[in-house]
């Protein structure tokens, strides 16, 4: 199993790194998006001392759409002939397995690449920088393993963009308070006594994410 | 669920709605001490309170603190009372000069009724200054009159008339949740099965659950105006409540925007699973991280605080039992509708 799981990402991130673009593509639409804030922000002039609450949200929402942009366009990359190979030579628990990682570590990379474009723009207020690259990386492979399921869910459908929002929208809200949350502590120097729960509790979620995903990815493996 | 259709079971649950329902709206409030205002003299503090629909004498008015049990001894006694119109006038000495009481300590008035047992008014009286060194008069324990069996409802303040709301709004959230497990259950036999009379008994009641969720959200939008002063509020069981009617919104359109059944049913299926357990840990697991407003949350007074008076419970659950009933017998109309076609 591990070995077949290994190749796959190693075949994975190859293929990404050849095609470059796709990646300078994801690059883009973060430096657009953040300009683009940056810019509707400071015409209503509200980037003169800005609370770190807004940072936050702000942050956050980019980083949503980002990820979500991402596996669309990682899904739709790949046509039907490849899956209908896939289908013939992987075990689809072992397919599942590598694209939960995969779309984990891609998303965390860009994710971190985000966080540096952001503070470009809009400063970075952080006091304690492990703790923003922990939520960081925990909270968009967090978005990235529930958008798995749901890009899996509405691949092939007609408006399969649309769906993969819709369908993930509503369970990304308690992912994304517990985020929020989470980076939120990042600001101060002393940690909350609520840290090591919301830690807990998000770690918690994406275990059971993981779990369902690899139990019900066989069951539409074929659609 | 083919039992359901016997005639008996099913006037049976029209029977437990409809008595939940009209004895919800006809039954009397208890009388509770309803309006309390209070003016301070330089020894003496006087509280009017309205007592509208008592009918009978009362026995004791004191002062309590907030904090302390109905077995404390800290307890200041009216020094005279006397009747006024709908209610009591009580003069008590005032509670600034007794060292017991501390500053911030908030006080809240019992009164001992001859059958009603002890109504109170929280928060009736706060203390910003403690000025005096007195000592508290010394008392005996009280004991609070056994309150006797009346047929009517508890009155709290701020709850009132309103809290017959309780028949009408938990039944569906209770019915909605029976119903999305029933779902979660045959999405699970589709799956290992797939016979695809479990995905229609599946989404059917999905929908069903949904109308119920939608019902409950409505009863709950009027309740929380009269209660909490908005129709909506920052509540995680509110947020958990719109979370589960979008995903399940979702659920639909997924399920419409295929014509395939068989690759409909598998997805629906999945997602169905999916969303219903991130659902559970969303409105178990984070309202117990952070405050709610609703009952048994960051420390309001639990749910049992209603289920603790017997004529409440002798109305709710049969309401409870009658509306679950009504959804499992709606979720079979349809589903037998669906198969005729």
């Amino acid at each position: 199993m591990l070995t077949s799981v290994f190749a796959l990402l190693k075949y994975d991130f190859q293929r990404e790194f050849r095609q470059r673009l796709s990646f300078l593509s994801i690059l883009l639409y973060v430096f657009s998006i953040t300009y683009l804030m940056y810019f509707l922000l400071n015409t209503q002039g509200a980037l003169v001392k800005m609370e770190v609450k807004y940072w936050n949200v702000i942050f956050w929402i980019i980083i949503l759409f980002t990820t979500i942009n991402e596996l669309i366009s990682q899904f739709s990359k790949e046509s039907d002939g490849l899956y209908l190979y896939y289908y013939t030579v992987i075990h689809p628990t072992h397919f599942i397995i590598s694209r939960l990682i995969f779309h984990a570590v891609y998303a965390a990379l860009t994710s971190l690449l985000t966080y540096f474009i952001f503070s470009l723009w809009f400063g970075s207020p952080v006091e304690n920088f492990s703790l923003i690259l922990l939520s960081i990386i925990l909270g968009s492979s967090s978005f990235a393993i529930l958008f798995t399921l749901t890009t899996a869910i509405s691949k092939g459908l007609k408006n399969n963009a649309v769906l993969t929002s819709i369908l993930g929208f509503p369970l990304s809200i308690p992912l994304i308070t517990l985020v929020s949350r989470l980076s939120k502590e990042a600001f101060f120097i002393a940690t909350s006594d609520n840290f090591w729960i919301n830690l807990s509790v998000l770690i918690g979620f994406n275990l059971i994410m993981v779990v369902l995903s690899v139990i019900l990815y066989p069951y539409i493996w074929r659609e | 669920m083919n039992f359901l259709n016997q005639r008996f079971l099913q006037l049976v649950c029209i029977f437990l709605i409809g008595y939940s329902f009209l004895g919800g709206i006809l039954l009397p409030l208890s009388p509770n001490i309803e309006k309390l205002n209070y003016k301070t003299e330089d020894t003496s503090l006087i509280i009017n309170i309205a007592i509208p629909k008592l009918k009978e004498g009362v026995t004791e008015f004191y002062l309590k603190k907030s904090s302390l049990g109905d077995s404390s001894q800290l307890i200041l006694r009216s020094s005279t009372c006397s009747k006024i119109e709908n209610g009591f006038q009580l003069v008590f000495p005032h509670p600034a000069r007794f060292q017991d009481f501390k500053t911030g300590d908030i006080l809240d008035l019992v009164c001992h009724t001859e059958t009603w047992g002890g109504l109170r008014y929280f928060s009736a009286y706060f203390i910003d200054t403690v000025i005096g060194d007195k000592h508290l008069p010394v008392i005996d324990k009280m004991i609070i009159p056994e309150k006797q069996f009346h047929l009517s409802f508890p009155n709290r303040n701020i709850l009132s008339e309103s809290i017959r709301n309780l028949f009408y709004h938990v039944p569906m959230w209770f019915t909605m949740m029976a119903l999305l497990i029933y779902s979660l259950v045959h999405s699970i036999l589709f799956l290992s099965s797939g016979k695809l009379n479990h995905d229609t008994k599946a989404s059917i009641s999905a929908a069903v659950a949904s109308m119920f969720g939608v019902i409950g959200i409505l009863t709950g939008m009027i309740w929380a105006k009269y209660t909490w002063g908005a129709f909506w509020t920052n509540d995680p069981k509110l947020n958990g409540a719109a979370i589960g009617m979008l995903a399940y919104l979702a659920y639909f359109i997924l399920r419409g925007s295929l014509d395939d059944t068989i690759k409909k049913a598998k997805l629906a299926a999945v997602y169905n699973i999916f969303s219903f357990t991130i659902y559970m840990v969303f409105i178990w697991i984070l309202p117990r991280i952070n405050d709610s407003l609703h009952p048994g949350n960051g420390g309001n007074p639990g749910f049992n605080v209603y289920e603790q008076d017997n004529v409440m419970r002798l109305f709710f659950y049969p309401a409870v039992i009658g509306w679950i009933f009504l959804g499992f017998w709606l979720t079979e109309i349809y589903v037998k509708m669906k198969e005729r076609n």
